[in-house]
């Protein structure tokens, strides 16, 4: 597995474009990133418990909204739902957006890699998103 | 009738080393476990060791953790132990997190959580970490099920679904009487650990185990980055023998020594060397191993008070070249200081060597740094534990060399202060003494059990080739009190009033009965005036008579002598 495949940003790109299946408008960027937020709790939920997962999407939001301000205020419930998000990204240029819920993303996974090693992360996020971890994508 | 069938439990190897020994060759397939201890004391290591050893695709593990110790943490914490594979994770490895909601809901849920995950995953390994949480829930909430009557459906749920299962629990001493899960588990492993000034030690006692023997009693372990390894009490070893004898000699390697010693080492024996610092005691050790090497005999030295560069360095100048055996492979040196050893761990260290080597002949140097390398707690059983690993090297058939330190006290003969003489059955000692204005280094053999030896004294060498045993101090006594002196028949002449040439003269012509000048001169190598001098005092103090018998001097013993 080279380490450069799985550096948090791109990861976190190559995620939400599989998620945002080719949309690229704020809302269908916001769906992909609830969807992707949903998916990564399913994959770590049962092994860190529902308490650690929301903590630590919750994190990552916190960090990534000093950058992108439209991400203030959004909550995340149990289930790693956001509320308020649509709202938020609604008047916000799509470019916007994305990079924001990237950098959102990859912070989330940064964290990760922190705690657990990039390796274990991998493998988790591997079972929610298998064609960017196959072999065949090169990663 | 045809004969009983009995079941074959098979034995899964834990992937702790020293521990399989313990359990009495690995611990029983489907067996439903308790590993109890306080915190900090390795519980969670242990578990995850075995996992990782015995965790396949087809042998799956599943990995509960209860609130305890946050799963987020343990992931990040284990996976520093080199036996934690990260490549298991999710495919033979399945950690799961009990939520607080299902342990609010009681025993039953926790009950139906459990099964509910074993039924998806079909583990061949489960372990409840820390189980202790589900008995503390348990305990808050009114549940229609008992914690006994969980502990059993458990239990015969998971060896129903072919488990080996561990609960992982934080349990006090006073639980094992009335706390049920202790008599519903097959096996019960207790790790414990203790502070004495500044060591820390860790034991760990198989409490029970169903259907086979462990070894009792408690069992230090240690915690590297390899996980946990285990040193089993002493016990006697598989490949024990019993000796035979008379027993082979082994060159002790020291020139003389051999003669010394009735022919040298007796295989198999505990020979202590003895002596006051730098008399050269870990020399003779060395040449012992030396004298091994040369015959084929691979060898192993347990240094505690030395570096190896310094020992192999020393032993180098004295005509002992280490470096070169170790290089080669024949000679181990294994170099241990840390003060918080045990002795079983000495032992695993030395079994590990010589099982490795297949090493005939082990040093130890020396008694007293091995005493100060063990933690407090240990030095309490130190004769104890010493014999226990003589004993064992014994009966492995090797041949043991211990070095002890002695002070000297020039009052009494002393082998070790550590009263070990016993154990030994050879006893080789080295002391000072002063003769003639210098210091001499002296050896003696003191002890050789069931086997002759010189009784005597003799001085030592220390030479850039290497120690030579040289003359004996026989004309002495009172070495051993560090006072030497001629002995009286030595010092003064055999006769009275007689000085040496006179005595000499007098002894000489005793022997012949007779003689002239030119004979006596001959025999006693005197020179002309000399002799006559000894010969007229001699004739004065009527010792000797003088006669003219046909032109010729003839002098005789005086009849009256």
């Amino acid at each position: 597995m080279g380490r450069a495949a799985h550096e948090p940003y791109d990861l976190a790109g190559k995620i939400l474009a599989v998620e945002a299946g080719g949309g690229l408008g704020g809302l269908e960027q916001a769906d992909a990133a609830e969807r992707a937020c949903g998916k990564l709790r399913q994959s770590l939920v049962h092994v860190l418990g529902s308490d650690a997962t929301q903590l630590l999407v919750k994190y990552a939001l916190s960090k990534t909204a000093g950058e992108f301000p439209f991400l203030q205020d959004v909550e995340v419930d149990r289930d790693c739902r956001f509320r308020g998000l649509r709202d938020k990204v609604e008047k916000r240029g799509s470019g916007e957006v994305r990079d924001g819920l990237v950098m959102m993303l990859a912070k989330g996974i940064g964290l990760l890699n922190d705690l657990i090693g990039e390796d274990l992360v991998c493998l988790l996020l591997g079972k929610a998103w298998p064609e960017i971890f196959s072999p065949d994508t090169g990663s | 009738m045809s004969q009983m069938r009995r079941v074959q439990i098979r034995r899964l190897s834990t992937g702790v080393p020293g521990l399989d020994e313990v359990l009495g060759d690995g611990l029983p397939e489907y067996s439903f476990n308790l590993v109890a201890g306080g915190p900090g004391t390795g519980k969670t290591i242990l578990v995850h060791q075995f996992v990782f050893t015995n965790a396949s695709t087809e042998r799956p593990a599943l990995y509960i953790t209860v609130v305890g110790e946050p799963p987020l943490k343990m992931l990040r914490y284990q996976q520093q132990f080199n036996f934690f594979d990260p490549r298991k994770v999710e495919t033979a490895v399945h950690f799961v997190n009990l939520e607080q909601e299902v342990l609010d809901k009681g025993l039953d849920e926790v009950y139906a959580a459990i099964a509910r995950m074993a039924e998806e995953t079909k583990p061949g390994i489960v372990v409840v970490d820390s189980f202790r949480t589900v008995m503390r829930a348990a305990k808050e909430i009114d549940g229609e099920m008992t914690l006994q009557g969980f502990a059993q459906r458990l239990a015969t749920f998971l060896t129903g679904w072919r488990a080996t299962t561990f609960l992982v629990g934080e349990h006090a001493k006073d639980e094992v009487e009335r706390n049920p899960v202790f008599t519903v588990a097959d096996g019960i492993f207790w790790l414990y650990q203790s502070v004495e000034r500044n060591s820390v030690v860790r034991k760990l006692q198989v409490m029970k185990l169903r259907g086979q023997a462990s070894v009792p009693g408690l069992h230090t372990f240690r915690i590297s980055g390899d996980g946990i390894t285990v040193f089993p009490r002493i016990s006697r070893p598989p490949g024990a023998v019993a000796r035979t004898f008379p027993c082979r000699r082994l060159s002790a390697g020291v020139a003389g020594l051999d003669e010394m010693m009735g022919g040298g080492v007796p295989e198999g024996d505990v020979a202590l060397v003895a002596g006051p610092s730098g008399s050269g005691k870990s020399l003779v050790g060395s040449a012992f191993i030396a004298a091994g090497v040369r015959q084929g005999e691979r060898g192993i030295i347990v240094a505690f008070e030395e570096f190896p560069g310094e020992f192999t360095d020393r032993a180098k100048c004295l005509g002992v070249d280490l470096a070169d055996m170790v290089a080669r492979g024949d000679l181990k040196l294994i170099y241990l200081r840390p003060l918080d050893l045990s002795v079983d761990e000495t032992f695993y260290e030395i079994g590990q060597a010589v099982g490795a080597m297949e090493a005939k002949r082990v040093v130890i140097d020396s008694v007293s740094g091995f005493e100060l390398a063990l933690a407090p707690t240990f030095r309490e059983e130190f004769r104890e534990s010493l014999y226990r690993l003589a004993s064992q090297l014994s009966s492995l058939g090797i041949t043991l060399l211990i070095t002890a330190e002695i002070v000297e006290r020039f009052d009494e003969l002393r082998f070790s202060p550590h009263l070990i003489s016993f154990l030994a059955d050879d006893i080789i000692l080295l002391r000072y003494v002063e003769i003639r204005g210098k210091l001499r280094k002296v050896i003696a053999v003191i002890k050789m059990r069931g086997s002759e030896h010189s009784e005597e004294l003799k001085v030592l060498s220390i030479t850039s080739q290497g120690m030579v045993v040289g003359e004996s101090l026989g004309e002495y006594e009172g070495i051993i009190g560090a006072m030497p002196c001629l002995r009286q028949e030595v010092r003064q002449p055999v006769r009275p009033l007689l000085n040496a040439q006179e005595a000499l003269v007098f002894e000489t012509l005793v022997g012949l009965g007779q003689g002239q000048l030119s004979e006596l001169s001959l025999a006693t190598g005197l020179q002309r005036r000399p002799l006559s001098y000894a010969i007229d005092r001699l004739v004065a103090l009527k010792r000797i008579t003088r006669a003219v018998e046909e032109g010729r001097t003839v002098y005789r013993p005086s009849p009256r002598i």
